[in-house]
């Protein structure tokens, strides 16, 4: 159901750019916190129908997890899957929360509220893509397909992690090369993580969107999904201690191997311990996701609703990667060529003990050249396929409106 | 000697021309490919035993040695147990409701000295 507005009747929206409910029929503006309404106490009697109750066995078998809504403005049939809280009408474009099967002990206790709008976040996009010298034309000047601002549940987590590790590294023993082993153990306090509720997402691509600013956020209000869709939570503690494992870790690795002055870092064995506040909070935190199609495959690029972090990777041109790999490569082929015609006769004539180690040290440079430059790519790579994940674009395309 | 000059120099040319070229394709198509760091969550680690060059029978009991297994002080829970939040019975009951300050008050960091003991 929406929240109308006072004067006029017509359903209420949350504006980014003013934090407030806007009528965008008659320009009136209220508090989110102000908007006390019958709405609200008749959310909580809101009762839906299943699609078997509406359709009998007609119905299809991909629609078995959808709930029957009317819209409170036309009457149109809404029809939201088992995780979601707030949608827009297919037939009348208002904005209905459905927040009313939802217990209170799912209900989100905070909220972040979109400090980004739709414009922004497409401008943003923009602004970014524009600078990237290997991003196609076509997508430069892409049309998006379809633009969700989505509140994705977060579980906010604080945690206690030990670990004893021990890690591998290289250091240099006179003239060779030796493996030494360092063990690290301690603990760390983490606080504030926040994990990502929805299934529907991966892990890996709504990390990017971190950081949030969580000192802003708010009590929740169900008014602020106004206008914009959003999940609840259907992830499990197992889910939960899974990922915050996973951050610990890395963080646990990161500072002690920085503690560490070698080379070829690796953790050799580590023995972890994990202890999650169970008082976990639960909030709902604002990206935007945009969708477009390139060659057939469909792209989506989330924007942080909050910070406006641009979170993408794209397909790239290559032609002309490839055009200006072998410019370059052959320009400085003959650069470093002449610079080497001159130089190798007075090295190897020399007959220092240090000529080997040269050649040696400038066939080191080419293979770390080589691996750097190629790790950079096959990152680029990995993450395009994240950006063309189709769960990913599943989670933004299935929504109605 | 002008074979052995053009051999090295073909490997240092497209070795730059790669390292630049990959350097340039990650800059220009992938955008935003970070994620929160520790230090935004105060996962500030406190060393407890730190030491180098294990003898190969201290890396195999490292582990096992200095290990702390942390005790969950919550009832065990199912792990595909869907996330909800605590009821105040619970809250009460698991002395947790002060345990995390609310988001908007100031984070304090904690005493990990006092908790854990010193660096060996």
């Amino acid at each position: 159901m929406a929240t109308l507005c006072r004067n006029c009747g017509h359903a209420l929206v949350f504006d980014p750019a003013s934090q407030k409910m806007l009528c965008e029929a008659c320009g009136s503006f209220f508090e989110a916190e102000e908007v006390e309404s019958e709405v609200k106490r008749l959310r909580q009697d809101l009762k839906a129908e299943s699609v078997r109750d509406v359709y009998g066995d007609d119905a299809d078998k991909d629609m078995m997890d959808c709930y029957i809504y009317s819209c409170s403005e036309c009457g149109g049939e809404i029809s939201v899957n088992g995780t979601e809280a707030s949608t827009t009408c297919i037939y009348c474009g208002n904005p209905n929360v459905v927040f009313s099967r939802i217990s209170r002990q799912k209900c989100p206790e905070f909220i972040l509220p979109f400090t980004i709008s739709k414009d922004e976040a497409i401008r943003l996009v923009h602004e970014k893509i524009d600078r990237g010298l290997f991003i196609p034309k076509a997508i430069k000047e892409f049309t998006p397909d379809c633009v969700r601002g989505i509140y994705i549940p977060y579980w906010i987590v604080d945690a206690d992690y030990t670990n004893a590790m021990v890690i591998s590294g290289q250091v240099r023993n006179g003239k060779s090369t030796v493996t030494r082993f360092y063990g690290r153990a301690g603990n760390m306090r983490i606080r504030r993580l926040p994990v990502e509720g929805a299934s529907g997402l991966t892990d890996e691509s709504s990390m990017k969107l971190e950081p949030f600013d969580l000192t802003k956020l708010r009590d929740f209000d169900e008014d602020y999904l106004s206008g914009f869709y959003s999940n609840v939570s259907d992830i499990t503690y197992g889910d939960v201690r899974s990922v915050v494992n996973k951050r610990a870790l890395d963080f646990f690795s990161e500072a002690a191997m920085q503690e560490i002055r070698a080379s070829n870092k690796k953790v050799a064995n580590s023995r972890p311990s994990l202890c999650i506040n169970r008082d976990m909070k639960y909030a709902m935190l604002p990206a935007w996701f945009i969708t477009f199609k390139h060659k057939g495959k469909s792209n989506t690029i989330l924007v942080n609703g909050e910070s406006g972090k641009v979170v993408c990777a794209l397909p790239w041109n290559k032609v002309l990667f490839f055009t200006l790999l072998v410019i370059i490569g052959i320009l400085a082929t003959v650069v470093s060529f002449f610079a080497l015609r001159g130089l190798l006769p007075v090295i190897l004539s020399s007959r220092s003990k240090n000529n080997g180690r040269l050649l040696g040290a400038i066939v080191m440079g080419i293979i770390v050249l080589f691996a750097t430059g190629i790790s950079k790519v096959r990152r680029v790579i990995k993450n395009i396929v994240l950006t063309q994940d189709k769960a990913i674009f599943d989670f933004t395309k299935k929504r109605q409106g | 000697m002008d074979i052995l000059a053009l051999i090295i120099a073909i490997g240092l040319g497209f070795g730059l021309s790669c390292w630049i070229l990959g350097r340039k394709l990650d800059e220009s198509n992938n955008i935003g490919d970070s994620t929160g760091s520790r230090f935004q969550y105060s996962a500030d680690v406190h060393f407890t035993v730190s030491k180098d060059r294990l003898s190969n029978r201290d890396r195999e009991s490292f582990c096992s040695d200095y290990a702390k297994k942390l005790e969950d002080p919550y009832p065990a829970v199912n792990p595909s147990t869907p996330v909800r939040r605590l009821t105040e019975k619970e809250r009460e009951e698991y002395g947790v409701s002060s345990a995390i300050p609310m988001p908007s008050e100031p984070y304090e960091k904690p005493d990990l000295e006092g908790i854990f003991g010193p660096v060996e």
